[in-house]
């Protein structure tokens, strides 16, 4: 596989496909180049759900991905959370795609999903849309009368369409009756909520939000919102999850704690992270940015801070030799766990610094808050590829959410951007790195060690 | 050891003299089109001896505003005098908000009423609540209206010159300063990130576009470190905005890359271009230092001497404790 494919989706994932012709030309292109490395793409953490349609839909499509097996896509799709899952698996029915493949995907990952009756609980509509695709009207409007009207032969026939990809068939009777709109018994506990809340909203406490409000709509126009949101599933903001390491450093630098209450702690989540990372050889320069501007404020602060040293934390002991340079700070990473944030950012002169010593990679983990005469870092780093030093420099910065502004922080064109919102972002970090030192082609066995890299959890 | 030592030697180098000859600059630092130059005091012993002036954010309290134009103010601090800075403001929800004209000296728990604020919501009706909350500052364009109408005991006076400015960010809503603050608010924070806050700095000096627009030097540095935010987003900052949208470049001496030798040669272009560029910013600081010789007394309370200036394109107030300068606002009165 050419490693400028993969560099390219690395460059690309976070960034919604839609009307991107390159990407879906990528997406293309890597399918068919490594099919097998490409199904594991689909459960990529950091990929946007619109890349995750595509996969899909290349994988159903593509001849070059019909050595990959439907049971093994439908393994795949299930390591995803069941609602996005569902998203993707969408994707069928939302470009048209008719074969006996789709099929027979569509139906295993839905009917043969164990969390089959929340999912119709919860997004009713596009499950029945979804199952009314891939059954065809027809054969959709035979079960709902086989469901209604059980006779002999309509069980054969259920059994045959459906029931036999049901880990538990009497659950999944149940739940094709509540999409079908037969009268039913429940005693799935979440069907029997979401058909009781029709009659009294209360009952539905616990459902997602955007369902009861969906029920709201139809049967309950005087209740007030809040009570809605007062009823619903507490959500947690799946866009703020700090890893272990960026949560004990943000609470330890949030205290002004000593470095000797958290050390212990801070190796033990150190080794727990590290261990499915396998390790990197590698020189890797890292410009460590501590200046004052990296405590940020609000509901941020600490934050860059805590994941830029969780970041290095986890660099150091997955890169065979990394030489730290720092830039502000009331002590020196190096010998103190806990420095806190401080003083004015002079990039350029940290970044020449690591240049000296010729590393294979260097990183600047900063928040682009570049105070001391912006753009000189990108001046040095031109005077840099003057001087002959070609190796590669990219731009960390840990950002809090994804939609961050950072076009005035970016530090120059020159500089490869990477935002981290998580600490497992190393591995995206990692990846790179990884790829920096290969041949531009990649053998199966560095392909297995990318999709290590950036895939196993 | 290292920082006694680098204020040693700062002591003895500093260029600056007169009004800031008790400080000494700090590096140059810059974002977008605001530059800051921080002031440190050249002694410990100054900042040791200034601790009797309490931060103005955690110790002053609004008591209420019981007619338009009137502000009633306390200092909760029972230990401490309280320098309120020039042109502060104060928002609160659904009432109409009120800045202040001038610098305000209160002395320990003191409750003091200023009847010369302005009004900067024209329209809206309501007086401020008890609380104890924080306070944002006029923007600089805003601030020589504000200086020059103090005194002055007429509530609505300020609303032409916030339409005026108002305006000059595409905001068409008359005398409400509200209105143009909160549109903006997410561009103006950047620069309280970017410009940060050094320990043991008691002031700065502000360069819009490589020209020098205010100097504003606080009694101590807790108390600087809680006026600087409130400087770079509301005042300095929202000019730096403005100059951006209006497309001002900055003058920043650049560095030639042309035959460049090897890394040592770059270093050495890099330190040289910072030492040209600091040097042109401290020259137009020392333009200000003899200010204060034409400074005229406004007002004396608690032990303080608050003197205003108004000569060759500055106005300010400065406050005196004995011979020593304590507090100072200076700012470009064009831009």
């Amino acid at each position: 596989m050419d490693k400028k494919l993969l560099i390219e989706y690395l460059n690309c994932r976070q960034i919604p496909l839609t009307g991107q012709e390159q990407m879906v030309t990528l997406h293309r292109k890597l399918c068919e180049a490594a099919p097998e490395f490409y199904l594991y793409l689909l459960a990529d953490p950091f990929a946007d759900l619109s890349h995750k349609r595509e996969m899909l839909a290349n994988l159903i499509r593509l001849p070059a991905a019909h050595t990959v097996t439907r049971q093994r896509i439908v393994e795949q799709l299930r390591v995803l959370p069941a609602e996005e899952a569902l998203l993707v698996a969408d994707a069928i029915r939302q470009r048209r795609i008719n074969n006996r493949r789709a099929r027979e995907i569509g139906l295993q990952l839905l009917i043969g999903h164990e969390q089959f009756p929340q999912l119709a609980a919860a997004r009713r509509q596009r499950v029945t849309l979804l199952l009314k695709h891939l059954l065809g009207e027809r054969t959709w409007s035979s079960v709902r009368r086989f469901l209604a009207q059980p006779s002999e032969v309509g069980e054969k026939f259920l059994q045959r369409e459906l029931l036999h990809y049901a880990p538990d068939p009497a659950i999944a009777r149940e739940t094709l009756c509540f999409l079908a709109g037969v009268p039913f018994d429940p005693t799935d506990p979440t069907l029997a909520k979401r058909i009781a809340a029709r009659e009294q909203l209360e009952h539905g406490e616990g459902l997602p939000r955007e369902t009861l409000f969906g029920l709201r709509g139809i049967y309950h126009r005087d209740v007030p919102a809040s009570r809605v949101r007062s009823l619903s599933a507490s959500t947690v903001r799946g866009e703020r999850q700090d890893g272990p390491l960026t949560m004990l450093y943000r609470e330890a630098l949030h205290r002004g704690a000593k470095s000797e209450e958290y050390s212990e702690e801070l190796w033990r989540r150190t080794e727990q992270a590290v261990a499915s990372l396998p390790l990197i050889e590698g020189r890797l320069a890292v410009v460590l940015d501590l200046s004052a501007s990296m405590v940020s404020s609000g509901e941020r602060a600490y934050h860059p801070v805590a994941l830029a040293l969780a970041l290095v934390q986890l660099l150091q002991q997955r890169v065979t030799s990394v030489m730290l340079y720092q830039v502000g700070g009331s002590a020196l990473a190096s010998e103190e766990l806990l420095p806190e944030p401080r003083g004015v950012t002079d990039l350029a002169s940290a970044l020449l610094e690591a240049a000296r010593t010729q590393p294979q990679a260097i990183l600047l983990i900063t928040d682009g808050y570049e105070n001391v005469r912006p753009g000189d870092a990108a001046l040095v780093l031109q005077g840099m590829r003057l001087l002959g030093l070609a190796m590669p420099v990219y731009q960390v910065v840990p950002v809090y959410s994804r939609s961050e502004q950072l076009q005035q922080r970016h530090l120059g064109g020159d500089f490869q951007l990477l935002l981290v919102h998580h600490e497992q972002g190393v591995r995206e970090v990692l990846t790179r790195l990884f790829l920096d030192y290969a041949a531009e082609s990649i053998s199966p066995v560095e392909a297995e060690q990318v999709q290590q890299l950036l895939l196993t959890r | 050891m290292m920082e006694i030592q680098a204020k040693q030697e700062a002591a003895e180098t500093s260029p600056l003299t007169g009004l800031l000859a008790h400080l000494a600059p700090g590096p140059l630092v810059s974002w977008g089109m605001l530059e800051v130059i921080g002031l440190f005091p050249v002694s410990t012993e100054q900042e040791q001896s200034r601790t009797r002036f309490v931060p103005p954010m955690r110790s002053l309290e609004v008591v209420g505003s019981p007619r338009y134009g009137t502000l009633v103010l306390r200092n909760r601090a029972s230990d401490g005098v309280l320098v309120l800075p020039m042109h502060v403001a104060f928002f609160q929800p659904g009432v109409q908000n009120h800045a202040t004209s001038r610098v305000l000296l209160l002395d320990a728990g003191e409750t003091l009423t200023a009847d010369d604020c302005f009004c900067i919501q024209q329209t809206q009706g309501g007086t401020l609540r008890q609380a104890q909350q924080r306070f944002c500052m006029l923007p600089l364009e805003l601030r020589r209206a504000a200086f020059e109408l103090q005194g002055v005991q007429d509530f609505g006076r300020l609303w032409t010159a916030i339409a005026a400015y108002s305006r000059r960010y595409g905001i068409n809503y008359g005398g409400h300063l509200e209105r143009w603050l909160r549109p903006n608010f997410a561009q103006l924070l950047p620069y309280r990130h970017a410009l940060e806050w050094l320990p043991t700095q008691v002031g700065a000096a502000f360069f819009l576009a490589g020209m020098l627009v205010g100097v504003e030097v606080a009694p101590n540095s807790a108390y600087w470190a809680e006026l600087l935010p409130v400087l770079l987003i509301y005042c300095y900052g929202s000019s730096a905005l403005l100059a951006e949208r209006q497309r001002r470049a900055p003058a920043r001496p650049t560095f030639n890359l042309e035959d460049l030798r090897d890394l040592d040669d770059l270093q050495q272009r890099l330190a040289e271009a910072r030492r040209r560029e600091q040097g042109a910013h401290l020259a137009q600081l020392c333009t200000v230092a003899s200010l204060h010789k034409q400074a005229r007394p406004a007002e004396e309370h608690a032990g303080l001497r608050l003197l205003s200036v108004s000569h060759g394109g500055w106005l300010g107030q400065m406050v005196y404790a004995g011979s020593e300068m304590v507090y100072l606002s200076l700012f470009r009165s064009e831009l």
